[in-house]
């Protein structure tokens, strides 16, 4: 055992033990390492935005080689005039913070939301509809070289699973035919589909949350009491 | 059988948050060695940064934050491990703030274990860069396709991508060989196999959390995804592949490899939990307790 004597660490054994306290009930240490936790985050993020984005991206491009104040009295000398319409619609969004202008917010909000909607519209409906459609139109009898053994028969199986669990999952949100008869069957083996998906979603939302306690226990173990 | 029943249903919750802290625990003090068996999707990856030749472009994305280290830092350090080794150049971005502290802590851990190893120097600008975080998500991924350097243009110190040696010439990201992305959420894989596998014919791979694992495993049944590594799993996966190929990397921190231990135990665990509200749940509707 070689307990470290770095004060970082320290600070995140401390820090992880308040944070597990919640599992005995709500107190005071666990509400003091979420504010902790909280604002690191919250002042990190806003470093790197400034220096990395704004400051990179926006303010250097824009004052290179002269002053904040040359730009603006001759914004086309340096031929990036365009960045005043970022740097202008980063200023409205600033506005939210004032009650009476706050409506001008809309403007560069709506230019996020249209510019993000017409760029997923297209590569969604290539990549999650179009490639997905077509990964499903699969050969309900497959042949291995010719001959149908027992990887053949593997392949097959599987196929039937994917074509008909998909076919039968949309039949289960069919809202536009009552569901009755067959349609009533397919809709119910849907329900077993989704279920099953439900399941393997909440086996691997086990299996990461394990991870996270297995990471920070190896931190305890390894980082702070120096077990090897 | 009603005494037992009710007994199961006195235990208090904090008593099964005791059990999984101790079946954590205890196998990390004598662990059992399970085997670990790669599968398909991960030796699909290792396959393909095998097969690129030495002194080729590989861009890797750190599309995660210190809350998913645990899930996504292994399995890029046993990528790392294997990208530096075969002598690839490394250009790492981060759509996520916290994703470049996550890439130097990854190779500064790496310099260290090449210096060990092989008496190597992985040295930054020649081996690998940094390129600092930029907001944008899927439209900076768009943007990389048309122009790279214009898109990142600085590294993490401020430096500007023209001018580090390995991405001055990078023009697009069709120059990059493969694509990794490790990722724990939006923007990550997701963007990056639907913008540069679909538009620029670009493979695409990489890592998520186990959470996200089912919401991309789609794309990989689809071949839109090269591989994939799911969760701890995924980095055990790929840990083992290369020790076998590489064993002196075998006596360092594997964390993806010595978690399987703790992971199948507290599966198992959870297994039985889930037998047992079952049967609870079983007696109940039998005793007219539930509907």
């Amino acid at each position: 055992m070689n307990i470290s004597s770095e004060i970082g660490v320290w600070i995140g054994a401390v820090l992880t033990l308040c944070i597990w306290s919640f599992l005995w009930k709500d107190n005071f240490l666990y509400k003091t390492a979420e504010a902790i936790f909280i604002g690191c985050s919250a002042g990190y993020i806003f470093s790197k935005l400034f220096h990395e984005s704004f400051m990179a991206v926006l303010w250097n491009p824009l004052t290179e080689g002269t002053t904040f104040w040359g730009v603006i009295t001759n914004p086309l000398s340096k031929g990036n005039a365009f960045l005043f319409i970022p740097f202008f619609l980063g200023l409205l969004m600033i506005t939210r913070l004032f009650p009476g202008i706050g409506w001008m917010s809309r403007w560069p909000m709506a230019f996020i939301v249209g510019l993000g909607a017409g760029m997923n519209i297209f590569i969604s409906l290539q990549s999650s509809v179009v490639a997905q459609l077509h990964a499903t139109m699969l050969p309900l009898v497959k042949f291995h070289g010719g001959v149908f053994d027992m990887t053949a028969f593997v392949d097959t199986f599987n196929n039937w699973v994917i074509v008909f669990g998909t076919l039968c999952a949309l039949m289960y949100f069919f809202f536009s035919i009552e569901h009755k008869g067959l349609v009533s069957v397919g809709a119910r083996m849907g329900i077993y589909v989704l279920m099953i998906s439900f399941g393997a979603s909440f086996g691997a939302t086990v299996m990461a949350r394990i991870s996270l306690l297995i990471g920070r226990v190896r931190f305890l173990k390894e980082v702070w009491l120096g077990i090897v | 059988m009603n005494i037992f029943i009710r007994l199961l249903k006195s235990i208090d919750r904090k008593f099964i948050f005791i059990i999984t802290f101790f079946a954590v625990v205890i196998p990390m003090f004598y662990p059992l060695y399970l085997p670990i068996i790669p599968e398909d999707s991960v030796r699909s990856i290792f396959k393909k940064i095998d097969a690129i030749p030495e002194g080729s472009k590989i861009l890797m994305s750190f599309d995660y934050d210190p809350a998913s280290k645990p899930e996504c830092h292994p399995m890029a350090i046993a990528n790392l491990r294997h990208a530096f080794k075969k002598n690839l150049k490394i250009v790492i971005i981060q759509l996520w703030p916290f994703g470049g502290a996550m890439a130097t802590e990854a190779i500064d851990e790496l310099k260290k274990e090449f210096k060990e190893i092989y008496n190597r120097d992985i040295v930054y600008g020649d081996d690998y860069c940094i390129l600092g975080y930029k907001v944008g998500g899927a439209i900076l991924i768009q943007q990389s396709g048309k122009d790279f350097n214009g898109t990142f243009m600085e590294d993490i110190d401020g430096k500007k991508a023209s001018e580090i040696s390995l991405t001055k010439d990078v023009k697009t990201i069709k120059d990059f060989e493969l694509v990794l992305s490790y990722s724990a959420g939006d923007p990550g894989i997701k963007q990056w196999v639907m913008i540069v596998d679909a538009q620029y014919k670009v493979p695409v791979a990489g890592g998520v959390t186990a959470v996200t694992a089912p919401e991309i495993t789609p794309y990989l049944n689809s071949g839109q995804l090269l591989g994939l590594m799911a969760g701890l799993r995924g980095a055990a996966d790929y840990e083992t592949l290369v020790n076998k190929k590489y064993p002196p990397f075998k006596k360092y921190v594997n964390s993806g490899t010595s978690g399987m231990d703790p992971q199948n135990i507290v599966h198992l665990m959870i297994i039985i939990f889930i037998i047992i509200a079952n049967i609870i749940y079983w007696h109940d509707k039998k005793m007219g307790l539930v509907r």
